[in-house]
Order: structure tokens, then C-alpha cells, then sequence
């Protein structure tokens, strides 16, 4: 299963360009994250890969059923309403499934992202990275084969956002989804993805594809490595230009 | 919601200075009658103003649960296209702008002397609040979250249901808060041109000069919209209290 972009494009009622013809193909259980500075079309190009938009130009390939896909946003989007457990199982109950089979399933997930005693909180009673870990069980325990992640790290503290990448990698590792990853660090996307898109804004194009070579597992020691470091001034370098 | 009494504070020094006015002679009594003449006409005749205070609560609460009912149902319509929403909002706004003095006598040519009239009143004057509040809440839902909705697939109802519905309920709400006192005056008009109930008893004090009367009926009338201002507030605390 793979996604392929042909020339695709995007562009806003009132010509406001939100994405320039892009091309990308993005294989199976790739990790790509997509960086670029602010308005160069990167959410625009998640949104248009999960079917939120329609596209003005150019075509998206992908195998990709709906219910196979789920997508993380910034500000972990929990309904207020419900509690911790209520939220992860949306999905399946939306779905159709029952609450009992549901919560079982839920169980698992509320495990792995150590939200267990936090079962039947409601989300004004969480911090930031809690809810966070809510997004993202309610995201996997429908078990996708591709991930949409918008920024999740954003709005966390620094231990946090290592912590939860840290835990993401571990869940990437055995599951194997395709994740495209929207971010605006870059030494977060060097860290945790296998390959890094940078976008440039205005025209938005990609001015870097590039592959990592840092294998499969992630330790926070990488990112003190020379050649981590060496990645990073790159990106950084050509953010910088094309910013 | 914490209960206070800080409220009555106000209340106790304005009373204490309208009885010194009034006993003092400061005032005239047929003017401005003291607060304990005001009691006193409630404790002379009791049955008089019990009565009208459970005719007047009846009517305003039944053109209250009317208006929320017929006003939600409206606002889900309204809000379920764009097309339905611009061609009835403007008749809907009707509701806001009748008169509704001007128009009881119409409503008791057609409904008669009785509670039907002081029912259809009440829901006049109370029904566009939870329109115009639940139109709001219904269309203002979280862009993100729909976004969450529709990656998940979910049908119509269920968007509706678990989502538009709950996302509005604080607006729902203080649609139902604003109403439930209208319901009250709305219900005072209707009684005015019917004669029952508490706005009756306030037109009958008025034309035997009864200024006591008239304070007293007015007073409960208040204390009324008080109380549906109140049970909504607290409906607002159990079913809002995990919300931001």
C-alpha cells in the first residue's frame, strides 16, 4: 500500500494557494515527516491525503480504505463531554461495535499509553500531554494501516514530546503503519521518521526528499550524535533559505 | 455553582430604606406602599395570590417547555442547510419582534378567556431565545472535531447526536436560561387581557388603586422568572460541569 501525489495541488476560494503541484510517492510502513515553514501547504497535504479536502489539480493515488486511516491533530481534539475510556472507543462504537467489546480493546491501548488510573477522567481534568496520549489511543485502536499526525507534539513541554515520540517509535515497530508526520521541529522529525520531505512556502515544493539512515530504533542518544547533528544543521540550513 | 447570599444583601438595605421612607411620610404610601404593606396585602388574602401565582406558574412553564421543545426542533431544521435556514430564519425572527401586548387581543379572539392565551403568549415571547441560542451552538461546532467525525465515518445521525448536539448544549442552555424568564413576562401579558393568574390580579389592584397589590403580584411574578432562571442554571452546572 503506498501513496502516490502526481503534480497535486490545492488552491482556496480567492486564490490563496495552499498547496503547489507536489509529487511524492510514499511507500508502505514509511514514517515521513513533512517539514517546511508556516502556510507552505503541510497540513494542507495531510488534510488532502485523508480525504478532508478535495484537491484542485493533479491526483492522489492511495490504497487506503477510510476506516484504515486515522488522523492525530495538533490540540489532541477530544470531545469534552466523554470520559478518557468514552473517547478512545469512539471509533469503534461509531463503527457500530458494542461499549463491552469496545472497552476491552481499550484496555490494551489505555496500557501501552499509561493512562489506565485516568480510565473515567474527563479531559478539562488532564494535562496537556495526557490528552495527548487519549488522541493517539484513539487513534491506533482501530489499528490503521496509514497515521496522520498534525503537529501532536506541538503544544507539549520538551520531556513530554521525547517521551511520546519515544513511545510512538516503539508502537511504529510493531504495527508498521505508513505515518505521515507534520512538524515544525526538525530535530524531532529526523529522530523519529525513516525519511524527511522539506516544503518550501510560496511556491511550496519540495526541495528535499531525503532517506535517514539511523535504522529502526531510536534512543534519545541519537540526537547527540554527530551525524544526527550533522542532518539537522542541513535541514536547518535549507529551512532557513527557503523560509 | 456556589450558593451565596450575597445577593440578599442589596435586597435587605433597599427594603430597610423604602420602609423608613414610606413610615417616615417621605414618601406617600399611595405612591410607593412599604414593603411590609406590600407583605401584609399578600397575608390578607392569601388564597387570592396563591392561586395566581400556580396559575401564572403553570401557564409560564408550559409556554416555557413548548418553546424549548418547538425551538429546538426549529433550530435543527434551520441549522441542517443553509437554503432552509435563509429562506425561514427572517419568519423566526418574527417571534423577537411582535408585540406581544398588541397581539393578546388576538390571541384571546382566537383562544378564548384562559389559559390557552396565556400559554400561546408565554410561547411567543419565549421561543425565539432558544431558536436564535440553539441555531448558534448547532452551526457553531468545532471545525476539528467534524473533521474527527468525518476521518471516522460517521453517519449523519451520529454526527448530529454525538457531536452537533452535545457541542451546542451550553448554548441550548442559555437559550433556556434567557426564555425561562420571557416565559414569565410573557405570560403576565397574556393574563393581563384574560384576567387570571398574576398579571390579572396586577390589572385588577391597579384599577382599585391597590399599589400594595400590585407590588406584591409583581414581586412573585419576579420571584417566578427567578426560579426558571435558577433551575436552568443548575440543569447548566450538572450537565456542563466537565466543560472548559
Amino acid at each position: 500500500m503506498s501513496i502516490e501525489l502526481i503534480a497535486l495541488q490545492k488552491i482556496y476560494s480567492g486564490s490563496k494557494v495552499g498547496l503547489s503541484p507536489t509529487s511524492v510517492l510514499i511507500p508502505d510502513s514509511q514514517w515521513v515527516a513533512l517539514l517546511g515553514p508556516s502556510g507552505c501547504g503541510k497540513t494542507t497535504l495531510l488534510k488532502l491525503i485523508a480525504g478532508l479536502e478535495e484537491k484542485s489539480g493533479g491526483s492522489l493515488n492511495q490504497d487506503f480504505k477510510k476506516n484504515e486511516i486515522s488522523y492525530v491533530f495538533q490540540d489532541a481534539a477530544l470531545l469534552p463531554w466523554l470520559t478518557v475510556l468514552e473517547n478512545i472507543i469512539l471509533p469503534l462504537t461509531l463503527r457500530g461495535e458494542s461499549v463491552g467489546s469496545a472497552s476491552v480493546k481499550a484496555q490494551y491501548w489505555m496500557q501501552k499509553m499509561k493512562l489506565l488510573k485516568f480510565e473515567s477522567y474527563f479531559p478539562n481534568q488532564l494535562s496537556g500531554g495526557l490528552k495527548m496520549r487519549v488522541s493517539v489511543a484513539r487513534a491506533l485502536i482501530t489499528k490503521p494501516k496509514l497515521i496522520l499526525l498534525d503537529e501532536p507534539f506541538a503544544a507539549l513541554d520538551e520531556p513530554i514530546r521525547i517521551e511520546l515520540g519515544l513511545e510512538l517509535r516503539e508502537l511504529w515497530k510493531t504495527l508498521k503503519p505508513t505515518i505521515v508526520f507534520v512538524t515544525h521541529s526538525i530535530t524531532e522529525a529526523l529522530w523519529l521518521s525513516d525519511r524527511v520531505l522539506v516544503l518550501q512556502d510560496q511556491p511550496g515544493k519540495v526541495v528535499l526528499d531525503k532517506l535517514l539512515p539511523f535504522g529502526e530504533d531510536r534512543t534519545l542518544s541519537l540526537r547527540s550524535q554527530s551525524d544526527f547533528q550533522k542532518q539537522v544543521e542541513e535541514c536547518f540550513q535549507l529551512l532557513r533559505s527557503t523560509s | 455553582m456556589k450558593f451565596t447570599l450575597k445577593p440578599m444583601i442589596p435586597l435587605i438595605v433597599v427594603v430597610i430604606v423604602l420602609e423608613w421612607l414610606s413610615k417616615s411620610g417621605k414618601i406617600p404610601s399611595f405612591l410607593m406602599p412599604s414593603p411590609s404593606q406590600v407583605y401584609q396585602s399578600v397575608m390578607d388574602d392569601p388564597t387570592a395570590f396563591k392561586n395566581a401565582f400556580f396559575e401564572t406558574t403553570v401557564a409560564s412553564m408550559t409556554g416555557l417547555l413548548i418553546s424549548m421543545v418547538v425551538g429546538l426542533i426549529s433550530a435543527l431544521i434551520l441549522s441542517y442547510s443553509k437554503y432552509i435556514r435563509e429562506m425561514f430564519y427572517p419568519y423566526a425572527l418574527f417571534f423577537q419582534t411582535v408585540p406581544i401586548i398588541a397581539i393578546a387581543p388576538i390571541l384571546v379572539i382566537w383562544l378564548g378567556y384562559g389559559m390557552p392565551t396565556v400559554i400561546a403568549s408565554s410561547f411567543i415571547v419565549s421561543v425565539f431565545p432558544v431558536i436564535a441560542n440553539s441555531v448558534l451552538g448547532l452551526l457553531g461546532t468545532d471545525a476539528q472535531l467534524l473533521s474527527l467525525f468525518q476521518m471516522m465515518d460517521a453517519t449523519p445521525s451520529q454526527v448530529l447526536f454525538q457531536l452537533r448536539l452535545p457541542f451546542a448544549l451550553p448554548q441550548i442552555l442559555g437559550g433556556f436560561q434567557i426564555a425561562g424568564g420571557l416565559a414569565v413576562i410573557g405570560a403576565i401579558v397574556g393574563e393581563f387581557i384574560s384576567g387570571s393568574g398574576l398579571g390579572g390580579l396586577v390589572d385588577a389592584a391597579r384599577n382599585q388603586q391597590r399599589l400594595d397589590r400590585v407590588f406584591a403580584a409583581v414581586f412573585l411574578a419576579s420571584l417566578l422568572g427567578i426560579l426558571f432562571f435558577s433551575f436552568v442554571s443548575f440543569l447548566n452546572h450538572i450537565l456542563l460541569k466537565h466543560r472548559q
